[in-house]
């Protein structure tokens, strides 16, 4: 093809005098500006692609090269590449018990969880959005608690209930009360997928309670005026609606349960029942990097390939606009003679998830010796003592200093990530759902989920390396303040962004595009437009982050140098120091100092994630 | 003199020397030192002891440096002797408590990235010291030369050795130790009740097993053939292997950590409650929980001692105050903060604690101590090993 007939199509395009190439970009900036979605969205991209995707591909080729100290039985030089990783992880006499049991028993306990987390949030979720249930408010806050809480709490609670004398030591409550649990309901598969379901079920409360809550119900009057019965409304209105908030939420759930270590360790050591999670730390902590690796990899695959059935699920039940510029009505459907049921229901729900574990890890914290039911075992003195026997921390959690330094830099350094990552998150999500449809759009989508589906233990390692050294125009920050920062938001970015792009999905365009008649530029729109309607899921969206950020504990072990006291790590030293009651006391203070933050959160945004769901 | 000199501390050699050659023949602290450092030539070349080494320069030359110096170690007892040294020698030094395979990930990636920030570390899992830090250069072994006399252990420099014991439940059994020899626990009476950590969890337990398999099995076998009155058959390498198989067959209780463990041995009241292997410095944390705990005297060995060793990250910047720190580290008044949980210096010369709760002093030299020759073959064979336990375990 000639030179002549490619210019000649732009030569028509174009006006004879050809405005200058000046004029030209003028112009397309000057669109930019008014609507600058898509430089966010390569800012966006390139600052993910740095933080995200580097980082498991080091991972990746940690599984490809020979570490040191194996080379004798990869047989090659350290750094080489070798298969000898995959072999034995998946293909070796050892990979049954190493990798293909495990990875059974992991998808078992995924799916169960998810049902259970279902459930247990979708009814609440609805109860609490679409009813007029005795005490919604205050149970929308209550019910978000089990999340809160570290996972191995609801472990502990569970063995000081059902454990029988296969682990031995101070009677379980059944076997005090005279019924011994067999060892399937006290250990292995059974537990692990309650305890989490219990742990994880608030995700999917916040998640499509949001979603429920801005459900205008004139959708649901009008198929109603036409005859359509409650069943039929709920399927073809109500699910699809909620479904792109119903599918985060299980995707929230189902990567996390893959990832998680504690509660499947101690629930699953007893009857030898292992996960993923568990062999992945078992090789970790024994120096065994490649298999690591090569397990730590294989998660993230997993957990890809369902972010992969998630896309195309939100992609075939298109996004439906939920937030238009019409009015809407939220209205509760009457509960009548349910109305008692369903608050036990919800009452119930509230004991089994929150009373239970959290009375456990109290009555933990103010017994001198454990299960020892004597009025003179019982004392406060772990909480405000101040002469305690116990070397190096003679006073009483609530008395000592440390505690409230600890408190103080976990509050500061998690609550700026967590606000960092708000806004992150609802860039990623207004990118997204502006450009929906295009490359940039689902990279970025998937991107800012990817850090989800990484261990955390591996994340921080990958952290070290690439913040060690000032890589072009990135500074070393090693051993700063600002990447222990930089490393939490991108751990809790995908909260943020689920939440941004669940919500920018309902968002229509119509308000904005309003507001852009009026005259008001980007800037304009964003804060006065899009942020005060998103206040609810911008709440979400420091709230997430700041939960699961106060609990976090193997980013802070590997990128604190400055020995900065956290309250995960004092309380980790308390237990290596043996004091038991310290260390769960400050446990308490944790879950605590989240759930006033979450508290004020909500009181400053004026919504709230939990109240939010009341509208 | 210095044949005196092993008698005193003869409890301690015992602990800190394999015990095995002890056994045979008592040679000069000096020789097992160099023997030590022939054996493992190949993980780090040769031990160097400054001759013209004088304390007070290299005081002088730590506090000149005017750097801050961090030191990890796997115990909280860090922060104390950080402090103790700080008040002592005016160097500004931070203690951090991390878990030995963090501490190694740690330092390689610094050391990579010339951007070292951990200084000295104190490192349980010697194997990955000698597979890992010194062939990357990553850390470096330095003796305290006006020490080096009564450190047996120098390649890598073993700071302290940590007991773990077996027990059992006073209170149930008053008179005895229901077993007196290891075999028992391989036997149906113990099915199911014998509580241990995680051997694929915890190195220091996999290392257990390694060196039993290298250094136990006659002991074993001899066990075995007293215990039984016939020889032992087995299709397994050596002794050692097969009461490893029978011991996973007999589905030991296996905890997360040590304080259910310790729990499932000591509560009072319980009928049946397990032997167990517990680390000796978990008696001090338990004075106040009234369990009923005692070492029980089993057959071939009442438990063994692994070592931790102390080395200087190899890019560091205060080379000479982490010097100082590795010489105070040695020292009676710098490790006592360790001490006095029931570890024992690798410095033949500091006595062990003067208030023991646990009684592992008098059954010293009944451990199965590490030594620091076997740590590569240890590293090595760990995933072997693994494997192992988990197709004897999940049977």
């Amino acid at each position: 093809m000639s030179v002549e007939a490619r210019e000649r199509p732009n030569a028509t395009q174009e006006p004879p005098d050809r405005p200058s190439r000046v004029a030209r970009l003028r112009y397309r900036l000057n669109v930019a500006r008014h609507d600058p979605t898509l430089a966010i969205g390569i800012v966006l991209t390139a600052v993910l692609a740095y933080l995200v995707v580097v980082p498991i591909i080091t991972l990746v080729i940690d599984g490809l090269q020979v570490q040191y100290g194996d080379q004798q039985r990869a047989q090659k030089d350290p750094g080489e590449w070798t298969t000898y990783y995959l072999w034995r992880v998946f293909r070796s006499p050892i990979s049954e018990l190493l990798f293909w049991e495990p990875l059974v028993n992991t998808l078992v306990v995924v799916v169960g969880t998810t049902v259970i987390a279902l459930l247990l949030g979708g009814s609440m979720a609805w109860l609490l959005a679409r009813t007029d249930m005795f005490g919604r408010k205050w149970f929308a806050t209550a019910l978000v608690v089990p999340y809160i809480l570290p996972s191995w709490t609801f472990a502990l609670a569970w063995l000081t209930i059902f454990k029988n004398r296969r682990v031995g030591g101070q009677l379980g409550l059944m076997e005090a009360l005279g019924a011994t649990p067999p060892d399937w309901l006290a250990y292995g598969r059974v537990p692990i997928i309650i305890t989490l379901g219990m742990h994880y079920f608030p995700f999917v409360l916040l998640l499509v309670g949001n979603a429920l809550r801005r459900l205008d119900s004139q959708l649901e009057d009008s198929a109603r005026i036409l005859g359509a019965p409650r069943r039929t409304i709920n399927r073809k209105i109500v699910l699809p609606l909620v479904r792109p908030a119903l599918t985060s939420a299980i995707l929230l759930v189902t990567a996390k349960v893959i990832g998680t270590f504690g509660t499947p360790y101690i629930l699953g050591l007893p009857v030898d029942y292992n996960v993923l999670a568990t062999s992945l730390y078992q090789s970790i902590n024994s120096r065994q990097t490649g298999v690591g690796a090569v397990l730590a990899a294989t998660i993230v695959v997993i957990g890809v390939s369902i972010l992969l059935i998630d896309a195309r699920l939100v992609r075939e039940y298109r996004r439906f606009v939920t937030i238009g510029g019409k009015g809407a009505m939220g209205r509760v459907n009457r509960l009548g003679r349910w109305r008692l049921p369903a608050f036990l229901a919800a009452a119930g729900v509230f004991t089994l998830c929150v009373v239970v574990p959290l009375g456990t890890l109290f009555l933990s914290t103010i017994m001198v010796v454990p299960g020892r039911f004597e009025l003179s075992n019982f004392t406060l003195d772990f909480w405000i003592g101040d002469d305690l026997d116990s070397v190096g921390f003679p006073q009483g959690i609530l008395v000592s200093e440390e505690l409230y330094t600890a408190a103080w830099n976990s509050v500061r350094i998690v609550g700026l990530a967590s606000i960092i990552c708000a806004v992150l998150g609802l860039l990623v999500g207004y990118v997204v759902v502006r450009l929906a449809g295009t490359r940039l759009s689902s990279f970025l989508r998937q991107a800012a989920f990817l850090p989800y589906l990484v261990p955390g233990i591996a994340f921080a390692a990958a952290y070290l390396s690439l913040f060690a050294v000032p890589r072009g125009p990135i500074p070393a920050l090693y051993g700063t303040f600002t990447i222990l920062v930089l490393a939490m938001v991108v751990n809790q970015l995908p909260f943020s962004s689920r939440a941004g792009i669940s919500a920018m999905m309902q968002l229509g365009r119509e308000p904005e595009e309003a507001a852009q008649v009026c005259g008001a530029g980007w800037w304009r729109r964003t804060t006065r437009v899009v942020m005060p309607i998103q206040k609810g899921s911008l709440a979400v969206g420091v709230v997430m982050p700041f939960i699961s950020g106060i609990k976090e504990l193997s980013v802070v072990i590997m990128l604190a140098t400055s020995g900065t006291q956290l309250l995960t790590t004092l309380s980790v030293d308390l237990v290596e120091y043996g004091y038991t009651q310290l260390a769960n006391a400050v446990v308490l203070v944790i879950a605590f100092v989240s759930f006033t933050m979450t508290y004020i959160a909500q009181r400053l945004t004026g919504t709230s994630l939990a109240a939010g769901l009341q509208g | 003199m210095r044949r005196a000199r092993i008698r005193i501390t003869g409890v301690v050699m015992a602990a800190t020397l394999s015990g095995a050659t002890l056994a045979a023949c008592a040679p000069s602290s000096e020789d097992e030192g160099s023997e030590a450092t022939g054996q493992t030539s190949a993980a780090s070349p040769t031990v160097e002891i400054d001759q013209n080494f004088d304390l007070d320069e290299l005081v002088e030359a730590a506090q000149a440096e005017g750097k801050k110096l961090t030191v990890y170690d796997s115990t909280g007892a860090v922060e104390d002797i950080a402090a103790n040294f700080e008040k002592k020698y005016g160097i500004e030094t931070e203690g951090i408590k991390s878990d030995a395979p963090d501490t190694v990930e740690k330092m390689i990636r610094e050391a990579q990235a010339d951007n070292v920030t951990v200084d000295v570390a104190v490192i349980s899992d010697i194997a990955s010291i000698v597979n890992e830090l010194f062939p990357q250069e990553v850390a470096t072994n330095w003796i305290p030369p006006d020490l080096a006399d009564t450190i047996p252990q120098k390649n890598p420099l073993v700071a302290v050795v940590s007991p773990s014991v077996f027990v059992y439940n006073n209170e149930t059994y008053p008179d005895e130790c229901p077993i007196s020899n290891i075999w028992e626990l391989t036997e149906d009476e113990w099915q199911g009740n014998f509580a241990m950590g995680d051997p694929l969890n915890e190195p220091d337990l996999t290392d257990w097993f390694s060196e039993l398999t290298i250094r136990g099995a006659d002991d074993l076998e001899g066990a075995y053939a007293s215990q039984y009155d016939e020889t032992l058959e087995t299709s397994e390498e050596n002794a050692a292997w097969e009461w490893i198989k029978r011991l996973g067959e007999n589905q030991p209780k296996i905890f997360a950590d040590e304080e259910t463990l310790v729990a499932s041995v000591g509560v009072r009241g319980q009928d049946d409650p397990p032997i167990g292997l517990m680390s000796v410095a978990k008696f001090r944390d338990l004075e106040d929980k009234d369990y009923a705990l005692e070492i029980c005297e089993v057959s071939p060995w009442v438990g063994y001692a692994y070592p931790k060793s102390i080395v200087m990250a190899t890019g560091t910047e205060a080379p000479n105050s982490a010097k100082l720190w590795i010489h105070y580290m040695m020292t009676a008044e710098g490790i006592e903060p360790q001490v006095s949980d029931g570890k024992i210096s690798g410095n033949s010369d500091v006595p062990l604690a003067a208030d023991d709760p646990s009684g592992v002093s008098e059954y010293l030299e009944d451990l199965l101590v590490f030594g620091t020759d076997t740590a590569q073959a240890n590293g090595q064979i760990r995933p072997d090993m693994q494997d192992f336990w988990r197709l004897s375990y999940s049977g």
